[in-house]
């Protein structure tokens, strides 16, 4: 099982992420809120956080669809929403652990990181290399613990 | 419209506490291109002349422009105009961060603040939702404080929001706006919220950014980005230590303004360069501002002593400059410490700086006593006094009541020769570059707008060495950078974006970019034209406050004292050259050089006619 790696200590919070990522929802231009990767910045400046789907194994956001909308996808290993399947109940969304999957009046199926086919758009626009494709079983253990930890302190770690 | 454009205008009025929203009209698009320019119009149309500064008749106009929002690199600006409590004159004011993002988000080119309310409020801008609430709690909070607590209190991090600390609120005449760790630094902007009792702006937006050919634009993003990463200051210099590297080698090529520019080498330079502090393990971390891979900020922490476990994002070269080298300040961490505090308080750390470096040459020569500095031994080198006259300008309290006012009127209050080395141009303090080792800084200087501002004119050119030490040719080369610097500004594209990424001068490249993104296609020329405008339109507003050619100069000290040591001994600018200068410049801008205002012809070529008896 595949996903991304995100190193906090790297990033920058430029956001190119967010902006790349958007151009895949968003074929008229650019847009932070239609994007399926987002920064969170700890105080003014502690820290800056990027946050995405994690691909949970086990993920509760499929277990909360009653469409069974959610499948995996064998190329990339990412969890895809099934627009076809989708009836934009919103369950999914509070379901999600890390809060990654985001509602935009302008979609009809909700905004959540598919690994791009593979080749993550927000990996070729970090610079700093913050973010890179690699299971979140492969992070260093430190970072692993220092990045839940981050994420909890900026609201996203759910319940 | 998909043309980078977010389409509409927002005017709030506090005194009514109502607001109104109206179309971005395609003229103003057209001739004023966005970001400053937008800034330009919207103030002169709103202001009436001699408005008092921090009366309710004057506005505060912050604006966004055709890239902000977009993936392109260093494209998330917010550019703020406003007629200054310092200077009297226009001015504006350029910041990074996300805030301008975050309002073009939320569907406005620009939001037009006028009026004052009668007791605290911020400003809440949701999408399309605005409205104007109560602030008493927020009141004498810190810039942080309240960015955070207006945060909480909204239930929401994606608001981004913009506020003035105490400084503002006490009218501190170059009070900041502070946003994320970002700053609406200069001219006292924070003071004019203050006085409108404006405490925040906090904004979320979730419209996208529309541009008439994204493809297109992503791949020219993409060879920005290309450029970047093959020029050595964007891709190596600023990454590393951003500018916090500059005060050693600005010292070591003698132009680095020192004790009030008594001398331009500082014997502190290398103890508050980055090198030096990086070794004792002071370097934080790296920061970007939204969409920018130049990544030039940096967090920096204090070491052992008396600011042990203070840390904030900078300092960067101007404010090591003036709180380190104009107070004759080697201690970085006294730097740190007081940046800091201006961040906090909400202050310009470069008027501040050059505030207390220019009471502390008063303090020397016996002008003021330790009865004016509430017994504060305000010398040079005083580290202490510097960290602790920054609370006192965030307060007013004691002598900082006088440093809020800025060097113009402290010298006025102090007088004797005090105003031969009160070290401003029309009331704004100088930054960090040279006046007299760098020619087109001089004349720079004296014709920008907004008084004696580093980001009209820029230094980078001469710096170079390619355009010599003397003064030939130094008109030209000042307008030239001014044409750029304002398109930039009204794009609204960082600075350091500019010029790693474009160059110091207007090009076919950033046409090439502003007609991608908007659909129009513009040229060197009409880029140019454009620019000749939003400048014509800032003198206008200048002329209106009746400022006229004699304004357009250099205190005594630059004019009569040549640099007395170091590599660029000697240098001066005698005023029969700068007479000279300001001749050449003036025609180059089809200005009438006895009166330095705009000709009628020129006006007309840039459509500006019916501001014609304005000029007159």
């Amino acid at each position: 099982m595949t996903g991304l790696s995100l190193d906090h200590q790297k990033c920058t919070g430029c956001e190119l992420c967010s902006l790349a990522c958007s151009t895949r929802f968003e074929p008229r231009g650019f847009n932070r809120r239609m994007s399926a990767i987002r920064l969170r910045v700890v105080g003014i400046m502690d820290a800056d956080v990027p946050v995405t789907c994690m691909q949970c194994e086990d993920a509760p956001c499929a277990a909360a669809c009653p469409e069974g909308a959610f499948y995996w996808v064998p190329s990339t290993g990412a969890l895809a929403i099934d627009a076809e399947k989708c009836t934009q109940c919103g369950n999914c969304i509070p379901a999600c652990p890390y809060g990654t999957i985001y509602l935009h009046q302008d979609r009809p199926v909700p905004i959540k990181c598919d690994l791009c086919d593979g080749n993550p758009l927000c990996v070729s626009y970090c610079v700093p290399g913050a973010i890179t494709l690699s299971p979140v079983a492969t992070w260093p253990e430190q970072l692993r613990t220092d990045y839940f930890q981050v994420l909890k302190a900026t609201g996203g770690s759910g319940k | 419209m998909s043309d980078g454009y977010a389409g509409k205008i927002l005017t709030v009025n506090l005194t009514s506490g109502t607001s109104r929203s109206v179309e971005t009209s395609a003229e103003l698009k057209s001739h004023f291109l966005g970001g400053c320019g937008f800034g330009a119009k919207l103030l002169y149309d709103t202001v009436p002349a001699k408005a008092d500064p921090l009366g309710p008749e004057n506005a505060v106009v912050l604006t966004t422009g055709p890239v902000t929002g977009t993936l392109l690199p260093s494209s998330a600006m917010t550019a703020a105009t406003t007629k200054s409590p310092l200077t009297g004159t226009f001015f504006r004011s350029v910041m990074g961060g996300v805030f301008g993002s975050e309002l073009k988000q939320a569907g406005f080119d620009a939001l037009l603040i006028t009026g004052a309310s009668s007791a605290p409020v911020y400003l809440l801008i949701d999408d399309g939702t605005v409205e104007v609430k109560p602030a008493d709690t927020l009141w004498g909070a810190d810039t942080f404080a309240t960015q955070l607590r207006l945060k909480e209190h909204l239930g929401s991090a994606e608001f981004q929001v913009a506020a003035i600390g105490p400084a503002g609120e006490k009218l501190v005449r170059y009070a900041a706006i502070i946003s994320g760790t970002r700053a609406l630094g200069r001219g006292g902007l924070g003071a004019v919220l203050g006085a409108k009792k404006l405490k925040a702006i906090a904004v979320r937006g979730s419209q996208t950014v529309a541009v008439n050919n994204p493809a297109a634009v992503i791949a020219n993003g993409r060879s920005l980005m290309e450029k970047l990463a093959a020029n050595p200051q964007s891709a190596k210099a600023f990454p590393t230590y951003g500018s916090t590297a500059s005060p050693a080698s600005y010292s070591a090529a003698g132009l680095f303004g020192t004790r009030n520019w008594q001398t331009e080498v500082f014997e502190g330079a290398e103890a508050i360069s980055a090198e030096a502090n990086a070794k004792l393990g002071k370097h934080v971390r790296t920061r970007a501002c939204s969409s920018c891979v130049i990544r030039s900020s940096h967090i920096w922490r204090a070491g052992e002593g008396p600011y042990a476990g203070l840390y904030n994002e900078g300092p960067e070269y101007e404010t090591l400059w003036s709180l380190g080298a104009m107070c004759g300040n080697s201690s970085f961490d006294a730097v740190l410490a007081a940046e800091r505090l201006c961040d906090e308080y909400g202050i310009d750390t470069i008027s501040a700086g050059v505030c207390i470096g220019f009471g502390m040459e008063c303090f020397e020569k016996g002008l003021i006593t330790a009865r004016e500095t509430g017994g504060v031994d305000l010398r040079y080198g005083n580290a202490d006094a510097v960290v602790r006259m920054i609370h006192q300008i965030g307060r007013r309290e004691g002598f900082g009541d006088w440093l809020a006012e800025g060097t113009r009127e402290m010298a006025r209050r102090i007088g004797g020769a005090s105003a031969d080395f009160a070290m401003h141009a029309k009331g704004l303090e100088f930054a960090g570059h040279s006046a007299r080792a760098i020619k087109s800084m001089a004349v720079g200087y004296a014709t920008s707008n907004r008084g004696g501002s580093h980001q009209d004119t820029r230094p980078a050119p001469e710096r170079s060495g390619k355009f010599g030490t003397g003064f030939d040719g130094k008109a030209k080369l000042a307008k030239e950078c001014q044409d750029m610097t304002t398109i930039g500004d009204a794009s609204v594209f960082c600075r350091r974006l500019t010029e790693c990424g474009y160059g110091s001068f207007l090009n076919h490249e950033i046409a090439e970019t502003l007609s991608l993104v908007t659909g129009q296609t513009y040229t060197v020329e009409s880029l140019r034209e454009i620019s000749e405008r939003i400048y014509a339109m800032e003198k206008l507003f200048n002329a209106r406050e009746g400022f006229r050619r004699e304004a357009d100069t250099l205190p005594k000290r630059f004019l009569t004292e040549p640099i007395p040591e170091g590599p660029r001994q000697g240098s001066v600018i005698p005023p029969e050259e700068l007479t000279r200068m300001l001749d050449e410049y003036y025609e180059l801008r089809g200005w009438d050089k006895a009166t330095s205002l705009p000709t009628r012809q020129t006006l007309n070529r840039l459509g500006l006619g019916l501001y014609a008896p304005a000029a007159a």
